[in-house]
């Protein structure tokens, strides 16, 4: 446990501290005791151990804390064509958990994580892809409102290796996510489809970082969230095109729909270049529900707080759609669903 | 593989010309209070000028570097003499101009672009300003184009002591501080209401002495329904000696009034160029910066514009091109305040040559500036693979009924478009050329003529021997 200040989620290049952009400084605690997860899936191909041999891939977190955590280790390996896994997390009490994935050549590891409970939640996900492998990651986080929760995920793609991410970023009070993305391998690549919606007085800190320096190396980041009231997010985004990564090609966007007033909305994607040989795109849309969906549906007898709803929903049902295994889907469904959700319904 | 051709130097010539060190009066190198309050004799200041001075220098000491953007430790400013002034006084007519001096800017076609298409010109070499004219028929509109160090002492003293550096601070950044404690030169523009100044105004900034600072500043005013377009031109020779500008534009625009703020900066490539730039608009004003930053070592230049009235606008266009030795980290900044404000940054930058170019930006849009508009697009193009091209981009939006956009692409010049281009018998370099070209076509169609001229040859300048 700590409570020393500890800085999350540094930019890979810094800009004006003004901004209070580069970097965020957590004051919250990292638990010590151990998380273990209840195994709701495991398909037979996988085999499950406590190892900690992934643990030196790269985090973007920053270096604290990595030497901070001491959770529980779980590796989950794969050497053919798994079916799924799908592990649950309760945090409550406050905990810290380690999970460690290896998908072995051309094999397929497919895993979804579900987050709840109510405590400070730590979660490290460490990935090796190799050769021609896939993995295929969802994560679904609704631990309590009144929570911190950090999620930390690193990756290496080796050649030909694909890593799909799918994050749903539901609960806590204030949520810190970090991805980073060693795309190493020629033609490797990755594609993270990030949902949230963050209520009012919730706070969410990401800092998705992916590295190219293999060749024709491909990256596809895309955020669709909505901030209601008073909530407040940041968005980290970096395509790092490293020299010698020749025909590589790293693309993201963000998309945001802002519900009500006074939020603090913040965007910085990076890309950084020195290979000639690249493509690199960002794109970023801010704003509030377009007037014509707004008069259509209204014409259809939809009231402007039911059109907001609908389309809040579609967002997150989109990201929803990219979960591989249907009863992570479903449970995500039903986290969304405007029961869940106490909102009016259409 | 490629086959490379023969690289052939950059002939800078137009530019890369100068005159001999001497007949001038020098301030020892470094930063003292000494020096400082030699400068402010220097320039017969106001009491307040001289307080402002040492309170900036005592600022500057407590500042630290900036942690981010380019290296800047080539640049030691107990190497750097702050003032050096030319053996000559400010003239308004061109006639009295000593001939090193008038050779100097004739050679860089400053009096032919007065007599065909400016309303005024300011030229300063080194520390002071050793011309300056306005047009009669543009005087007896009321316009004021003077020396600020003049302007301090007239009829303007009380504008320019309630403007100037209310915009920069000297507490913003080290280099906002340091203009504070040493600056020297620059231009006073007031505009009065609704008058239209119909062609330019100019200031060209020349460098001539080794190891020197030039610290100009602007100052322009322009009143409730005025509109001015003003010109920024900036030069200097090559040495091997580090040599600094870190100049400061504040612009005030009025209700309802336009500004066009256009600079083409070709300083050498051993210039740090720390400049600051910044503009408040109010209630319907509209606020257009055109960008070309082509020279110095190292840059930081992000002109910024404050949104401050409701309804009020601001453009920026801008093209950096980043060569051998260059690390040029420019961009543009904007706040919203006001409601139903809307602001465009358009850029384009080219890498080549192990050249760094790098866009930042930042777009703030406030609690209260409902129903605002903010669009920003960043192209840059990368010519070989030992330059480098980064984009960082940030946004910051604290109101519900915003709308913001933003895009970015960072790639090659297409080998179908260069072979299209030769299949049709032109050369590989003048296809380059031309594609890069258009690709700065956003700025020079902003630019007068004249100007988009000396940009396009600019761009061909850098382009010769781009093969790789």
């Amino acid at each position: 446990m700590t409570n020393e200040n500890i800085i999350l989620n540094p930019l890979p290049v810094k800009t004006w501290n003004s901004l209070k952009m580069n970097e965020v400084s957590y004051s919250g605690e990292i638990p010590e005791e151990a998380c273990t997860p209840e195994i709701k899936k495991l398909s037979d191909e996988l085999k499950l151990t406590r190892n900690e041999t992934l643990s030196g891939i790269r985090s973007a977190a920053g270096d604290k804390l990595s030497d901070l955590m001491q959770g529980e280790s779980i590796l989950i390996e794969s050497d053919s064509e798994a079916s799924s896994a799908v592990l649950s997390y309760d945090f409550t009490g406050s905990r810290s958990a380690r999970l460690f994935l290896h998908a072995k050549e051309n094999s397929r590891l497919p895993v979804s994580v579900v987050m709840t409970g109510d405590g400070t939640a730590v979660l490290e996900i460490k990935i090796l892809a190799e050769a021609g492998s896939t993995v295929d990651l969802s994560v679904i986080q609704n631990v309590g409102c009144e929570s911190d929760v950090i999620t930390d995920i690193g990756c290496i793609c080796e050649s030909n290796a694909t890593f799909n991410l799918t994050k749903l970023e539901l609960g806590g009070r204030n949520e810190y996510v970090a991805v980073s993305v060693d795309l190493s391998g020629e033609h490797s690549s990755f594609s993270a489809n990030s949902g949230y919606r963050v209520k009012t007085n919730q706070s969410l800190d990401m800092n998705y970082v992916v590295r190219h320096t293999g060749r024709k190396t491909e990256s596809n980041i895309f955020a669709s969230g909505i901030l209601e009231n008073d909530s407040t997010k940041v968005f980290r985004g970096t395509i790092d095109l490293i020299k010698g990564c020749a025909g590589a090609k790293g693309t993201e966007n963000e998309d945001i729909l802002l519900l009500g007033d006074n939020q603090v909305n913040q965007t910085i994607p990076l890309i950084l270049c020195n290979e000639e040989d690249v493509e690199g795109n960002h794109g970023a849309s801010i704003g509030r529900l377009d007037d014509n969906i707004i008069f259509y549906l209204g014409s259809r007898g939809i009231s402007a707080k039911a059109a907001e709803d609908i389309i809040a929903h579609a967002k997150l049902d989109a990201i929803i759609s990219h979960i591989q295994d249907e009863d992570a889907k479903a449970f995500a469904h039903s986290l969304i669903s405007p029961e869940a959700d106490g909102g009016e319904d259409a | 593989m490629k086959e490379k051709s023969q690289v052939e130097s950059i002939d800078r010539n137009m530019y890369d010309f100068r005159n001999e060190d001497r007949d001038n009066y020098k301030l020892n190198a470094g930063l003292t209070e000494e020096i400082v309050d030699k400068i402010s004799k220097e320039k017969n200041d106001p009491a307040w000028m001289n307080l402002f001075r040492l309170q900036s220098l005592q600022i500057y000491n407590r500042m630290s570097v900036p942690n981010w953007g380019p290296p800047i430790d080539g640049l030691d400013m107990d190497n750097i003499v702050t003032y050096v002034r030319p053996n000559t006084k400010m003239s308004a007519k061109w006639s009295d101009v000593p001939d090193e001096i008038k050779d100097t800017f004739e050679r860089l076609g400053i009096p032919q672009a007065e007599r065909k298409s400016l309303a005024g010109v300011g030229a300063q070499y080194d520390s002071e300003l050793v011309y300056h004219n306005v047009r009669e028929e543009v005087a007896a509109m009321g316009v004021v184009y003077t020396d600020l160090e003049s302007a301090m002492h007239g009829e303007y003293a009380d504008m320019i002591r309630s403007h100037f550096m209310k915009l920069v601070k000297p507490t913003d950044h080290k280099f906002a501080a340091l203009h504070g404690a040493v600056w020297s030169g620059g231009s006073f523009v007031y505009v009065p209401p609704h008058v239209k100044v119909e062609i330019p105004l100019q200031s060209y900034f020349r460098l001539n002495s080794p190891g020197a600072g030039q610290f100009e500043h602007t100052l322009i005013i322009v009143d409730e329904g005025a509109d001015l377009h003003f010109i920024e031109g900036c030069s200097a020779p090559k040495y091997n000696v580090a040599n600094l500008h870190a100049g400061c534009v504040e612009l005030f625009v009025g209700k309802n009034a336009r500004l066009r703020y256009s600079t083409i900066e070709n300083w050498s490539k051993n210039m740090y160029n720390l400049n600051t730039k910044r503009a408040t608009v109010e209630e319907g004003g509209t606020m257009e910066w055109v960008s070309g930053s082509f020279g110095s070592h190292v840059s930081y230049l992000y002109p910024m514009t404050i949104l401050k009235g409701k309804n009020s606008r601001m453009e920026f266009t801008g093209i950096t091109f980043a060569g051998k030795g260059q690390n040029l980290d420019t961009g543009a900044k904007v706040v919203h305040i006001g409601e139903n404000t809307s602001s465009y940054i358009n850029t384009k930058s080219i890498s080549k040559d192990g050249g760094i170019s790098t866009f930042r930006s930042s777009v703030i849009v406030g609690k209260n500036a409902h129903k605002s508009k903010a669009a920003v697009s960043c192209q840059s193009l990368m010519l070989d693979d030992i330059s480098r091209s980064d984009t960082i981009p940030a946004m910051d939006i604290r109101t519900g009924d915003a709308d913001v956009g933003h895009e970015a692409r960072i790639g090659r010049i297409s080998d179908d478009a260069v072979f299209y281009l030769m299949s049709r018998g032109i050369s590989e370099e003048d296809a380059r050329a031309m594609i890069v070209g258009g690709f700065a076509d956003n700025v020079s169609k902003e630019l007068p003529l004249e100007y988009a001229v000396e940009m396009n040859n600019l761009i061909r300048l850098e382009m010769k021997g781009a093969i790789g």
